[in-house]
């Protein structure tokens, strides 16, 4: 740990303090005058007192004192209200302190005052003192006050004068047992220095007589440790640690003495901790433990490595002042001697060595029962404290003796914890589990960057993530939507285009008869006058007049021309040149729409990416590496071994795999278990090893590895293995399997038994001797987490534990399909295959009597399938027959059989099971969003809303399974009614097709109303796309349309097998019989005529969703 | 608590006119003047606040004209969203869908309000819906666009499919009719458990069931939770 990770420790730790501390203050301040609550003093008094032992430790003078300063004023015996001048000076010291420790998080700074720190420390410590006990006619204590009083204490390298006659006495006091006498002399040696301190400030700054009384008063109150149990931390030496081992010593186990007043409550008497304050110290502690974990690992191979026994002692430190100032005293005192167990290997009072490790391997263990009956609010156990002292003193026992480890110690403890040194792991790894991911197993401490970040902000920021999942599913659609109109509006301005030349050229035509009948005038003109020129002019523009002659002026016959007619001419010339004007405009227009829209989109996609990145990201932070879990797998190793008299190497391999926190947490006691049982009942004895020609120490190996978004988890061991015949048996004898049944169990079906409730309790309750869970429970937490776990085992070689689960719960690969017309995701890990079926793959014989192990199942169908792990040579069958339900029916809706199916193979637990689904749409990343309470179902494991907006409800397929074959489910379910008042749940669907948006929008807004599912298409081709994908129930379908018009689609969608049930309603401004009688001739049910009141269309829908399909022309 | 069918309606502050407006665009049924007036039911419009008394939504639920506190409303979607059906549930509960970040369940509450109701509803009883300030839905009912109430808080809520959501009603306490008043009077549509009063209109416009809206969303949570025998039917 470095200068800048240690004053990263305090400001932390202060930080947790101050803000309490202020709080108490405040409800001090609010009763001033009145009877102050005695726990709010008492709580802000230890609570100081701690910042100042932790000051201390830390060699922060200016703080230790002044928060002893607060404590000592906010102690005073008998007293129930404290001047308001006292809390005010306490509150301006807890200001200057956070101040302090603001300025100590910028860079470069350090832990130690400025002269101008200490000197600002002094005038606040005076104000306190001055406000406790005001002096008649001396307002503030004198320069010559404060020097005697503070500054031996602060140019003394110890935090205090105490301290230093405290280490003064504790260097003449080298070993334990002679705590009392040195605790004594400590006691004379403060009487004795106050009295030196005040003596030597009367003769030389000749102070008076109250002077004088209030130096000594102060000394006596302020320089005095206020709680011997946190001494100043001095990792350099022992000094001050034997002398406060005896206040330890000397307490009842049961509770720690009060260290202040007498009231410090106990550590069953947890009520009074701020709940956050004790879920901080609880997952600091935690970390804490992992971390001395990976110390003592380092330091069993690096003995002369004084950094690691530094850096433990620190956390050891750490560890006692939380938990003391928290009043988790047993706790603080299995710190305390832990420490002891440091400084004692340290300064080589203890020989380093197997049996050193051994001891500290067993206080660390009772440090974390401590922390486990803490964070179960339970009291830890008084006696834990008698057998931390028994470890020390076997340590300092041993040391007497001169041996470095017992004689009586099993052999194998002095195997070494590392895996380095372990044998190669039985099993080959997969290739994934290679490179990368390597071994290293003591991680040196390192200097990164950490910050602390409550796991439920990780959990709402993830959801945030997935409300942005959907916002970015809603802004992609409406882009699609908008370049759908885009399309719409090229289309309608390509027809406008067409429509206007159309037009210029029925000009063109008007124009030549006019230019004929206007020649003709001219010619008259010519000869009558020019009057016929200025119509010339007027029709024809320059262009005409360019191509033409002009009449020559002066005609007068140009009214052979009508008036009216050429007047409505001239009107229309100018229409239409406005009408090229508009097409102009609009093309303009259009395509800087377009240009703006492939802006737009570019954007969009940059945000969709930047969103999946902060999705991913979010996902990361979650993650921790399994290595987390591997000290305290083994150090049990370490621990159980011996205890069986075993020998046993571990191997860890791809310990920095990630995976989610919440998962990897969980899985901690799994893996635990699976270890204890191959501890206990996997490897022999050296004695068996031998005799069995293997190696007399027997190799565990944990490793892990990614398989897509799996991590893979393997315990195994070069054991004895397990013979499947024994466990079929005792499976026989408490009645789970019959006879027959267990005689057709294939080997592997036959080891899954030891998971079964009840079988692997009675066969193992011998080995957990009360500790964690049974393999029952081990199948029960990995289900749990959605994963699976299987065994292996060859007698004679060994057992393998395979255990897969998802890197997160929150993100999950999913398959989307269909079935009962809804769709479903589906998680990728719970699919083995998929299979196409037609009906001659469905059976419904009776199944075949080794499948699915005699497990009941309600299913008529079956199908037959591949069966994993068939031995061909021994005769066992190529196929399993498993059962088929339809996961329609499953989940309370109708299926409809076609001719070709789909079937998911889904595995739950040791059972296998085929789904029939209507269609597999395909495979995608989902972020699941967990439902509320009252919508969770077992089946359901969320909701997730896909790219394009829509809601998917995700399976637990499995426990759906589950749920079927363990007959808590009707099977095969009848088919729901369809409430009566959930119109909107299961709305039809109807595809609108007309190449006019206006027309479009204004028949989707009519039938959204009524309550149907609407869909659009633009022309056939559209059409038949969108059909494709999902058929409607009805069309309503115009018959002008461009690529592919109306009559065109209705004889496509008549003669396809696939539109069988679509509906056609022909809605058209053609009003000719031939048109209608060509439409229901093509097979349309329904000829409607624009325009259409919309009462009549929505009558037309339903009446035709409420009758059997009737196909008039009765071509299909 | 006296009779007050026939009495003039208590004064309750003057309405004001831009309120007054909004109410009368939402009897007309304007989609958009409408959802104006829903926003402003999810703001809380200092007009409204200024106005004495308690407010109370007024909607139809099974054909019958119901009163609920505004306080224990979150929102009004103006149609019920398309919805996602929740497999193993009852079949009064219609799905799911998402609302923000959010994921709720859409019920129809009609089946538990009318739980102890043997379909014998006075008929006397029964408002038309006209006079509830909600026009009959052209389309008919099951496929018109009916409104959800989204009941609760952050932390429990739902939303209710009505078939029609009306004025925001500033009702006096004298305009109320306790349960047991209520019970010497008339015959109650709803299970009583459910019904927190009757409230008259000075103006004899209908009578409305004030719902206990708390207690009937707490039953409603605790029938949608999956039970046992997973199959969750309530």
């Amino acid at each position: 740990m470095d200068e800048r990770e240690v004053v990263g420790l305090y400001i932390a730790e202060m930080r947790a303090l101050l803000p309490v501390v202020q709080r108490h203050l405040g409800t001090l301040a609010s009763m001033d005058g009145a009877e102050q609550h005695p726990l709010a003093a008492r709580e802000a008094c230890r609570l100081a007192t701690a910042m100042a032992d932790l000051s201390s430790g830390f060699h922060v003078e200016d703080c230790a004192q002044l928060a002893r300063g607060i404590a000592t004023a906010l102690s005073a015996d008998g007293e129930t209200s404290r001047p308001f001048a006292v809390i005010a000076a306490a509150a301006d010291i807890l200001t200057y302190i956070a101040r302090r420790v603001d300025m100590m998080a910028e860079p470069s700074r350090i832990l130690a005052p400025t002269e101008a720190e200490r000197s600002s420390s002094l005038r606040l410590l005076a104000t306190l003192s001055t406000a406790r006990r005001p002096v008649p006619g001396m307002p503030g204590m004198s320069a010559p006050v404060i020097a005697a009083l503070i500054m031996p204490a602060l140019s003394t390298p110890q935090s205090s004068v105490v301290e230093h006659v405290t280490s003064e006495a504790a260097q003449a006091t080298q070993t334990p047992q002679e705590d009392q006498t040195a605790a004594a002399d400590i006691e004379v040696a403060d009487e004795a220095d106050a009295q030196a301190v005040a003596a030597q400030v009367e003769d030389s700054e000749r102070l008076t007589v109250d002077e004088l009384a209030l130096v000594r008063s102060f000394q006596a109150q302020t320089l005095r440790p206020a709680v011997p149990v946190t001494g100043p931390l001095n990792y350099a030496g022992i000094s001050g640690v034997w002398s406060t081992a005896k206040a330890f010593d000397a307490q009842p186990s049961t509770s720690a003495a009060p260290p202040l007043d007498g009231q410090k409550p106990s550590a069953d008497d947890l009520d009074y901790i701020p709940p956050e304050m004790k879920r901080l110290f609880i997952t600091e502690t935690t970390e804490d433990l992992e971390d001395l974990r990976n110390h003592l690992l380092h330091y069993e191979e690096h003995h002369d490595d004084p950094g690691t026994l530094l850096a433990m002692g620190r956390i050891g430190h750490k560890i006692k002042g939380a938990a003391a100032t928290l009043g988790f005293d047993i706790l603080a005192a299995l710190a305390f001697t832990f420490e002891d167990l440091l400084k004692a290997l340290q300064t080589r009072q203890a020989a380093p060595g197997p049996h050193a490790i051994s001891v500290l391997v067993r206080s660390l263990a009772l440090l974390q029962s401590a922390l486990d009956a803490a964070s179960a609010d339970e009291p830890a156990n008084p006696a834990y404290v008698g057998m931390a002292h028994a470890l020390r003193d076997e340590l300092f026992a041993d040391a007497a003796n001169g041996r470095s480890a017992p004689s009586d110690l099993p052999p194998a403890a002095s195997a070494p914890l590392s895996p380095t040194s372990g044998i190669a792991a039985p099993a080959a790894l997969p290739a994934e589990a290679t490179g990368e991911l390597g071994l290293r197993v003591a991680r040196p401490p390192e200097a990164e960057s950490l910050l602390r970040v409550d796991v439920r902000r990780l959990d709402e920021l993830m959801n945030h993530v997935g409300a942005l999942a959907v916002n970015r599913a809603a802004l992609a659609q409406d882009r699609h939507e908008i370049e759908r109109l885009q399309t719409d509006v090229d289309a309608s301005l390509a027809r406008l285009s067409t429509l206007g030349l159309e037009i210029n050229d029925l000009a063109s035509v008007l124009r030549s008869g006019a230019v004929t009948r206007t020649s003709e005038a001219a010619d008259t003109a010519s000869r009558d006058g020019a009057g016929g020129q200025r119509f010339g002019r007027r029709l024809f523009g320059r262009s005409d007049r360019e191509e033409r002659p002009a009449p020559e002026p002066g005609s007068q016959n140009g009214q052979a021309w009508d008036a009216l007619e050429l007047e409505r001419f001239t009107d229309f010339d100018h229409t239409l040149r406005v009408l090229t004007e508009v097409i102009a405009d609009l093309d303009t227009s259009s395509h800087l729409l377009r240009a703006t829209l492939k802006h737009f989109s570019h954007l969009s996609e940059e945000q969709a990416a930047l969103a999946g990145h902060i999705q991913r990201d979010v996902m990361q932070i979650r993650l921790v590496p399994l290595s987390d879990l591997v000290p305290r797998l083994q150090l049990e190793v370490k621990r159980l071994a011996p205890e069986v008299g075993k020998r046993i190497t571990f191997t860890v391999r791809g310990e920095m795999t990630e995976i989610d926190r919440n998962i990897s947490e969980q899985l901690a006691e799994p893996l635990l278990q699976l270890v204890r049982n191959a501890i206990v009942h996997g490897i022999e004895s050296p004695a068996e090893r031998l005799e069995h020609g293997k190696q007399e120490t027997g190799a565990l190996y944990l490793h892990a590895y990614y398989v897509g978004s799996e991590v893979v988890i393997e315990v195994g061991d070069d054991g004895a293995g397990v013979n499947h015949h024994r466990l079929a048996a005792a499976a026989v004898a408490a009645e789970v399997l019959t006879t027959e049944e267990a005689r057709a169990l294939h080997p592997n079906d036959a080891l899954d038994l030891m998971f079964i409730p009840g079988l692997s309790s009675k066969q193992h309750a011998q080995m957990v001797s009360g500790r964690g869970v049974g393999l029952d429970q081990v199948r029960t937490v990995i289900q749990s987490l959605k994963g699976t776990i299987h065994v292996h085992s060859d007698v004679g070689k060994g057992t393998l534990f395979r255990i897969r689960v998802p890197i997160s719960l929150s993100i999950v690969r999913s398959l989307q399909v269909r079935a009962g017309g809804q769709q479903y995701a589906v998680p990728f890990s719970s699919v083995q295959r998929t299979v196409t079926l037609s009906a001659t793959d469905i059976l419904t014989t009776a199944p075949a009597a080794d499948a699915n192990r005699g497990v009941p199942e309600p299913a008529a169908r079956r199908i037959r399938v591949e069966r994993p792990h068939a031995n061909a040579v021994l005769g066992e069958a190529a196929y399993d027959e498993i059962p088929l339900f339809s996961l329609a029916e499953l989940l309370g809706s109708e299926h409809t059989p076609r001719d070709v199916e789909m079937g998911l193979i889904i595995e739950a637990g040791q059972r296998r099971v085929a789904l029939l689904v209507e269609h597999v749409m395909g495979d995608q990343e989902v972020v699941v969003q967990v439902l509320p309470k009252h919508l969770r179902r077992r089946a359901v494991r969320g909701a997730t809303v896909m790219p394009d907006g829509q809601v998917l409800l995700l399976l637990d397929l499995p426990e759906l399974i589950s749920i079927v074959l363990d007959g808590t489910l009707a099977q095969p379910q009848p088919k729901r009614a369809t409430p009566p008042t959930a119109p909107d749940t299961l709305a039809p669907r109807v595809l609108i097709v007309d190449d006019s948006v206006s027309i479009r929008r204004s028949l989707e807004l009519t039938l959204e109303r009524a309550g149907f599912d609407v869909q659009v298409a633009h022309d056939g081709i559209d059409a038949l796309e969108r059909m494709l994908v999902s058929p409607p129930r009805v069309v309503i379908l115009d018959i002008e349309m461009p690529r592919l018009d109306g009559f065109e689609l209705l004889s496509i969608v008549r003669s396809s097998q696939q539109f069988t049930g679509v509906q056609v309603v022909m809605l058209t401004s053609r009003a000719a019989d031939k048109h209608r009688e060509h439409a229901l001739r093509l097979g349309a049910q329904e000829y409607l005529v624009k325009p259409c009141p919309q009462e009549t269309l929505v009558e037309t829908v339903r009446r035709l969703l409420s009758e059997p399909l009737d196909t008039p022309s009765g071509t299909l | 608590m006296a009779d007050t069918a026939g009495e003039p309606p208590k004064a309750a502050g003057a309405v004001p006119e831009e309120l007054a407006q909004l109410l009368a665009a939402a009897r007309s049924d304007v989609p958009g003047s409408l959802e104006h007036l829903l926003r402003r039911v999810e703001t809380a419009h200092d007009a409204l606040e200024r106005v004495s008394g308690v407010e109370y939504l007024l909607f139809v639920c099974a054909d019958i004209a119901c009163a609920v506190p505004l306080a224990m409303l979150r929102e009004v979607l103006p149609s019920v969203p398309k919805t996602v059906p929740l497999p193993f549930s009852p079949d009064w509960m219609l799905g799911i869908f998402p609302l923000r970040s959010e994921m709720l369940g859409l019920v129809d509450p009609a089946p538990l309000l009318l739980g102890s109701v043997d379909g014998a509803i006075s008929s006397s009883f029964i408002p038309s819906v006209e006079r509830t300030g909600q026009r009959a839905s052209p389309f008919g009912p099951g496929l018109s666009s009916r409104p959800a109430l989204v009941v609760g808080d952050e932390t429990r809520s739902l939303a209710w499919a009505v078939s029609g959501v009306g004025d925001i009603a500033v009702v006096q306490e004298a305009d109320l009719l306790t349960p047991g008043d209520v019970a010497s009077r008339v015959t109650l549509p709803f299970d009583e458990r459910y019904v927190s009063g009757l409230y008259i209109p000075g103006d004899d416009a209908g009578r409305y069931v004030v719902l206990q809206a708390d207690r009937l969303l707490d039953d409603l949570l605790a029938a949608l939770e999956e039970r046992d025998d997973h199959n969750g039917r309530a």
